[in-house]
């Protein structure tokens, strides 16, 4: 079924503030579905309290890691989720990217895959650093995304190879987006069986992009 | 006292015909596959969902390493977690080439072979296909000409089911068709653009073996029409693109006189000195390694080009010490391939508020031109291109985070049309297949030996197919084509268009040809080959269709000289 325009229209302006006060909270949300605490985006009001202790605790990492280490696991975190935040549809981590990445990493991965991987999010935690002029991982949400923002504006127009590491890791967070159940078929169009050829028609009458 | 009358070697493309063909006649056929049973329910992999599968279902670096190498480098698009057992592990399945010279043996061991992982794109040979090699003299002249095929394409297309139009070309026959899939909008703009600044080229719909309209036929054999999904290396559930799981296999199987063995390696044909004909079949458990021999009037050798040549060159007797059926030294020579290099894509303007529905398989076809319709060229025969245009689709490999990046994937990108060559590459005596001397399988089976190369007229061909690609594009209105005209290529390895060929051709001369013009070999009048290893040249033309129609029709022949005794 395709979602109706009213619902497509309530799409927040991007990056307003509004979003990114919830930048942390949805990470953490994200986190704690990824480690089966919440399956849920749903029922999140219900996780205010237990967010705010996790919080509290800065233990916002799941301890069942197979690859990244907790560091990486928070980067990769925010990274996702300012990649690919909530909207009118649910984000990148809410969806668990992160975690479909360390068991990707894990059981997927080759040795030398593993270990670029591991160059290529250590080069952009050094990258970020800079920009923010301080531990990224700590820095306030505004200043989070000003140095992710300014990070891939300077990854797409250099030379490809300056920014391999970003940009491989930002496709990835975006092939598992848009392979999960929600990338595909809430923000994007998936039809599993078709059923039929139409050649040609109106773009409204699919509304989004086709995920495959 | 034979067991059966006829024993089909190999349950693929090729196999899976001459089995239906021999039992609907009332023979009884044994199929032997070396490879183990497909089941759909099991082994199909069509209604897994993107989501469904961890690891986006990509196979194990390591594993692809140590198991797939050659098979993964050829058609990773095809290779995922949920369909690697469609494919042979070349750790298992290993076989030799100089270093200089690779080759991509690109194959799936069980039953159906690769016509469960097929492209499905089926052409036609034309008249000038069956003139080729008497005209240029590469190769042996074919024994026979289109109009002797033409009524088995007729007769293997109606069966099988072929999605495509009616063009009326000359050099690329229109098939039996059931409707084709409509172009896109921009497909028909390129047509439109392509065939006003080309008038001796043309743009027609691919012809694909997938049911649109099934025929009651079809249908009763429990196959469905095209649901659109082209997920089709993953195996059909609906039975809608042929292949011998859907479609020849269950009408053998229907007759009641078709026996499946699998697991059943065939390791070479006994000869019998007196009666002159081949007297057994030679088989290895592939899992138990115990070895048996199955007797039949007659023997249909379908196990595809480079394994057929295997067989007969590990058949040796007193008769043939160079291999079963040899005496004409051909056997694994001119071991012939398709070419492909030569490739562009560019993007089409003004079509932003055009989307489609479903995910079509297959795109549009440029028929061959070269040497046709224009005779202006550094090299002969000619190649033909496969393409397709539609949107591009979302990427992680754009600029922006945050909402601004999901709202430009929620709409698609540019249309593109993408233009790929298939080149005919000439039949050449030095590029062969033989056993190699020291190296065995776990069967203890000599390894494959190949030896082949592309040649300078391939070289040639796909450099000005390069250039006609650009220049097609470029005509017909596309803008950032991707590779220009002098774009440097790489020519495909031989194998990795996956139509090897030519391996024990048919010929009119027995001394410088294996089979005759009924696909059966000069030297042994109870085999029959009906596989690739049987065909003289290779035209420009995907070639499966050829294999069926060549198939059907020498097991007719072979069934009338059963019936009146002769073999
Ligand atoms: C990805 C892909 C895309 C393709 N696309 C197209 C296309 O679009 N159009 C087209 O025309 N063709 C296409 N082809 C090629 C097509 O699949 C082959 O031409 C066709 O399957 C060959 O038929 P065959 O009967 O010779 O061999 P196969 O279909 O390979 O069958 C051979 C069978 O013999 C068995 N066998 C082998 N050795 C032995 C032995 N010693 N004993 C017993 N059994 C044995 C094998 O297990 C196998 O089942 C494609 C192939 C692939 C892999
Ligand atoms: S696209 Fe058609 S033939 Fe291919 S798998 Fe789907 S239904 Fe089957």
């Amino acid at each position: 079924m395709h979602k109706s325009a009213a619902q497509e229209t309530q799409n927040q302006s991007p990056n307003a503030p509004a979003n990114q006060g919830m930048t942390r909270r949805n990470l953490l949300i994200g986190i704690m579905a990824s480690v089966g605490v919440a399956t849920t985006v749903g029922c999140v009001e219900n996780f205010d309290k237990s967010l705010a202790s996790l919080e509290l605790e800065k233990n916002s990492h799941p301890d069942n890691l197979r690859f990244y280490t907790a560091n990486e696991y928070e980067l990769l975190s925010i990274l996702t989720s300012l990649i690919i935040p909530d909207t009118d549809t649910p984000g990148a981590l809410a969806i668990g990217a992160p975690k479909m990445m360390d068991t990707l990493h894990a059981d997927w991965a080759s040795t030398e895959s593993k270990e670029k991987q591991k160059i290529a999010i250590s080069e952009i935690k050094q990258s970020l650093d800079k920009l923010a002029g301080q531990n990224f991982l700590t820095a306030p949400s505004k200043i989070q995304l000003s140095s992710l923002t300014e990070l891939d504006s300077q990854a797409f127009s250099g030379k490809k190879n300056k920014a391999w590491g970003y940009r491989s890791v930002k496709s990835l967070i975006a092939r598992f987006y848009y392979s999960s159940e929600v990338g595909a078929t809430q923000e994007l169009r998936y039809e599993l069986v078709p059923g039929r050829w139409e050649a040609c028609i109106p773009f409204e009458k699919v509304g989004r992009t086709w995920a495959a | 006292m034979t067991e059966y009358d006829a024993i089909v070697v190999g349950s693929g493309m090729s196999g899976g015909w001459s089995a239906k063909e021999l039992a609907e006649q009332g023979l009884k056929v044994l199929v032997l596959e070396r490879g183990g049973p497909i089941e759909p329910s099991k082994d199909y992999a069509d209604f897994v969902t993107p989501w469904e599968r961890p690891n986006l279902d990509q196979i194990p670096e390591d594993e692809v390493k140590n198991d797939y190498p050659i098979q993964y480098r050829a058609v990773r698009y095809a290779m995922r977690d949920s369909t690697k057992h469609f494919w042979v592990k070349d750790s298992e399945h290993p076989y030799v080439t100089p270093k200089d010279k690779p080759y991509d043996w690109i194959r799936g061991y069980h039953t159906g072979g690769r016509s469960l992982l097929w492209g499905r794109q089926s052409y036609r040979l034309g008249p000038q296909d069956f003139e080729a090699n008497i005209k240029d003299g590469h190769g042996t002249d074919w024994p026979i000409r289109y109009d002797d095929l033409k009524p088995w394409y007729e007769y293997v297309e109606k069966f099988a089911g072929i999605a495509g139009s009616n063009e009326g070309l000359e050099q690329l026959p229109d098939s039996i068709f059931q409707p084709p899939f409509e172009m896109t909008c921009v497909e028909k703009e390129f047509k439109k653009n392509l065939e006003e600044s080309f008038p001796t080229r043309k743009v027609i719909h691919a012809r694909v073996a997938h049911l649109t309209k099934p025929t009651e036929e079809q249908m009763s054999l429990g196959r469905g029409p095209c649901q659109v999904r082209n997920h089709c290396n993953r195996g059909c559930s609906f039975g809608a693109y042929f292949s011998s799981n859907s479609a020849t296999l269950p009408a053998a199987l229907k007759t009641g006189n078709c026996t499946i063995v699998n697991n059943a390696i065939v390791h070479s044909l006994e000869y019998d000195e007196v009666k002159k004909r081949v007297s057994g079949v030679k088989v290895i458990d592939a899992q138990s390694k115990e070895v048996k021999t199955y007797t039949a009037r007659f023997v249909f050798l379908n196990a595809s080009s480079i394994a057929t040549a295997m067989i007969l060159l590990q058949s040796k007797s007193a008769s043939f010490p160079n291999g079963l059926a040899n005496s004409s030294d051909q056997v694994g020579r001119n071991l012939m391939d398709h070419v492909s290099a030569a490739a562009a894509s560019g993007e089409f303007e003004g079509f932003d508020d055009q989307y489609y529905y479903g995910r079509r398989p297959g795109g549009v076809y440029i028929p061959r031109y070269a040497n046709i319709t224009e005779q202006d060229k550094p090299y002969l025969r000619g190649f033909g291109y496969q393409g397709g245009g539609k949107r591009i689709g979302w990427t992680g490999n754009r600029p922006g985070i945050g909402e601004d990046f999901k709202q430009a994937n929620r709409k698609p990108g540019n249309w593109q049309v993408g233009l790929y060559a298939f080149g005919e590459v000439l039949p050449n005596p030095e590029n062969r297949v033989t056993l190699d001397k020291t190296k065995k399988d776990k069967w203890g089976l000599p390894l494959a030996n190949i030896n082949c190369v592309m040649g300078e007229n391939e070289k040639i061909m796909m450099r000005e197919a390069q250039k006609d690609a650009y220049e097609m594009l470029k005509a017909a209105g596309a803008v950032n084509i991707n590779r220009g005209p002098d774009t440097e290529l790489t020519l495909s390895l031989p194998g990795n268009r996956i139509h090897e060929m030519g391996t024990a051709r048919m010929g009119r001369d027995p001394k410088t040809s294996v089979l005759n013009e009924w696909c059966q070999a000069h030297d042994v009048p109870n085999l029959f080959i009906t596989d690739g290893a049987c065909m003289p040249s290779g035209g420009c033309q995907n070639p499966s269709l050829t294999y069926m129609a060549l198939s059907a029709r020498a097991a007719h022949h072979a069934v009338k000289l059963f019936k009146k005794g002769e073999i």
